[in-house]
């Protein structure tokens, strides 16, 4: 098991590897480029290009991203490209827990409203739970989720101010989870939808075919309680597709969950990089894209762990 | 193609398809839904009140009324006019990205699926790579160098979204491989490009069709989230997520609703339709499902 692991993080760092040099070629064959902005425009060429060596950015290109991987392997994502020169570690530190905080609340919303849902519409098929429940999956996904967030905001916040427009966490006062919890609301709601609804279809048609198996007719037939043929013994089962979902949602998620903290102005990783991208800053561009394609990466070695658990079958060694 | 007998009539496969397809209530009411929505878009010269791009600083941020049905935006443009052009640029992008990653990823994946061996490890592994970056994070990334405007953004989303298709034709070609009837076209001395236009590329057409559906959907809707974002279709030119974009600004989403609800509900319609549609095409092309 340890050994499978190890062996699935070892064919990550090709894929991440992979995934940064991509980045790092594109980003630099952009043009525009953050030196020029942040100079008064009577700076000298001589003193531009001072700065430019200073900053080691009239390298080539395979040096420059073999200067950042070295310091990519210590750790260190440098130094952002804004005015400030903050570290990218730090920028990405103090928002990365509020991005985890939703995009991990988006999944377990979607697991906790699509299981259950999932089942009564299997075992109440053709029910009139069954047609709502099959309409709203519809919906669920043919809506854009930053319009669905805008729709929550003008609601829930605007016209009624039960939730807060903005933020993570107050700017005095107690700061538990609580009240973070509160923040994050709208944005795992207005993230969560689509998934909540490509799972309950999902979990829907898995319990259909698994109900139809001989081992259910079986269970029933040796007089065991209906709630105990499904919950205990179709469910295990039906759950096994699920947990396949739930690995191939993780990218959506993540991806998802950058246009959800511009629109809730939440500061997570996703508005950092929004910004970034505005000021051409490409270390906190390239630190960002990397850590999601790591995240991503993460969440899909978890997924496949939680496999084991689901259906005890699976052997790895 | 049919040969019709005097006493036997028999069926194409799209003939059974569709007669399934009829039976699917969901799936013709978005069918009718989707053909009035393009519909629409196609006439929309002949059918806006008023020039889309015709602003009138006078008459700015009036709520809905009787010249302007669903109001007037920041600059005095009429909303319902922008909502019926913007659909002819929604739904192009929707169809060309898709046209773009369909192709791509058709290509790859017969190219993966049939001549296995290296070439299936490296091709396997690049989309690893690039489903292991979300869509998003990537478009907007791309997005940012590039620059907005109508071309990149359907050359992004297409380019983005091939992966999901290459691996259905992968998957596809594998199972069909080793079948008679491709032994046979190859003991006939076809060439590899003929094997796979001639035979694999048709025996796969029924879930990439189904797939094209959807990835319209997707791409409409990926479309609509860039160009909120300021990255895909810029202002003047409208498209429904160019006239999102108007609520970002708080005091916009607040108190003059009529500038972001219509282009959310068109995307809502559209997408919902396209999703009934390509549901339905699944139920009656995937053979496996049919019962008759």
């Amino acid at each position: 098991m340890s050994q499978n692991i190890l062996r699935r993080l070892l064919q990550g760092i090709p894929v991440v590897l992979l995934v940064s040099f991509l980045i790092f070629i594109m980003i630099n064959m952009a043009p525009g480029d953050p030196i020029a902005r942040l100079q008064n425009p009577n700076i000298t060429k001589e003193d531009l290009q001072a700065k430019y060596d200073e900053l080691g950015l009239n390298d080539p290109i395979p040096v420059r991203y073999a200067r950042w991987l070295g310091n990519f392997i210590k750790g260190d994502f440098g130094y952002s490209m804004d005015s400030t020169r903050q570290p990218v570690n730090e920028l990405i530190a103090e928002r990365i827990k509020p991005t985890l905080f939703l995009t991990i609340g988006a999944m377990l919303l979607s697991i906790i409203l699509a299981i259950p849902i999932g089942i009564i519409s299997a075992t109440r098929q053709y029910s009139i739970f069954d047609y709502l429940a099959t309409f709203g999956a519809f919906l669920g996904v043919s809506i854009p989720s930053f319009f669905f967030g805008l729709v929550l905001l003008f609601t829930f916040s605007l016209k009624f101010s039960l939730f807060p427009s903005g933020g993570f966490t107050q700017a005095t006062g107690i700061n538990n989870f609580l009240t973070q919890l509160h923040h994050a609301a709208l944005p795992i709601l207005a993230l969560g939808l689509a998934r909540v609804a490509s799972m309950t279809r999902y979990m829907r048609s898995s319990m259909l075919e698994v109900i139809r198996e001989d081992y259910i007719r079986t269970a029933r037939a040796k007089g065991l309680k209906e709630k105990i043929v499904i919950y205990k013994h179709a469910l295990r089962n039906a759950l096994i597709p699920v947990v396949t979902l739930i690995g191939l949602s993780v990218p959506l998620l993540f991806g998802g969950s950058v246009i959800i903290e511009e629109v809730f102005s939440y500061p997570g990783m996703g508005r950092l990089l929004v910004r970034a991208v505005w000021q051409r800053n490409y270390t906190v561009i390239m630190g960002v894209d990397v850590l999601m394609a790591v995240l991503v990466f993460l969440g899909n070695l978890l997924a496949d762990l939680f496999y084991v658990i689901v259906d005890p079958r699976i052997q790895y060694d | 193609m049919s040969q019709k007998n005097e006493n036997y009539k028999s069926e194409s496969p799209w003939q059974i398809g569709w007669r399934h397809f009829k039976k699917n209530k969901l799936a013709v009411t978005g069918l009718i839904l989707l053909t009035i929505i393009i519909l629409s878009a196609i006439f929309a010269p002949v059918l806006a009140p008023h020039d889309p791009n015709n602003t009138n600083i006078l008459k700015a941020k009036q709520a809905p009324n009787s010249e302007f049905l669903l109001g007037t935006d920041r600059v005095g443009r009429d909303i319902l006019s922008r909502l019926l052009y913007g659909g002819r640029v929604s739904i192009t992008v929707g169809i060309v990205a898709m046209s773009i990653s369909v192709t791509l990823g058709t290509f790859i994946g017969l190219i993966a699926g049939y001549f296995g061996g290296w070439v299936d490890t490296i091709l396997s592994r690049i989309i690893d790579v690039f489903r292991s970056i979300p869509f998003l994070v990537m478009a907007i990334t791309i997005g940012a160098i590039w620059g907005p405007g109508l071309y990149k953004l359907m050359v992004i989303i297409g380019v983005l979204s091939w992966t999901g298709v290459a691996r259905l034709v992968r998957g596809r070609v594998l199972t069909l491989r080793e079948r008679e009837f491709i032994h046979a076209s190859r003991a006939l001395g076809s060439s590899d490009l003929r094997v796979m236009l001639k035979h694999l590329f048709p025996n796969s057409l029924a879930p990439i069709i189904v797939n094209a559906t959807l990835r319209v959907a997707y791409s409409i809707l990926s479309e609509a989230g860039l160009s909120y974002l300021g990255l895909g279709i810029m202002p003047p030119t409208a498209s429904w997520g160019s006239m999102l974009n108007a609520a970002r600004s708080v005091s916009v989403l607040e108190s003059m609703p009529w500038f972001w609800v219509p282009p959310g509900i068109m995307i809502i319609l559209t997408v919902l339709s396209i999703n009934f549609v390509g549901d339905g095409l699944r139920d009656a092309l995937d053979p496996k499902l049919q019962k008759s």
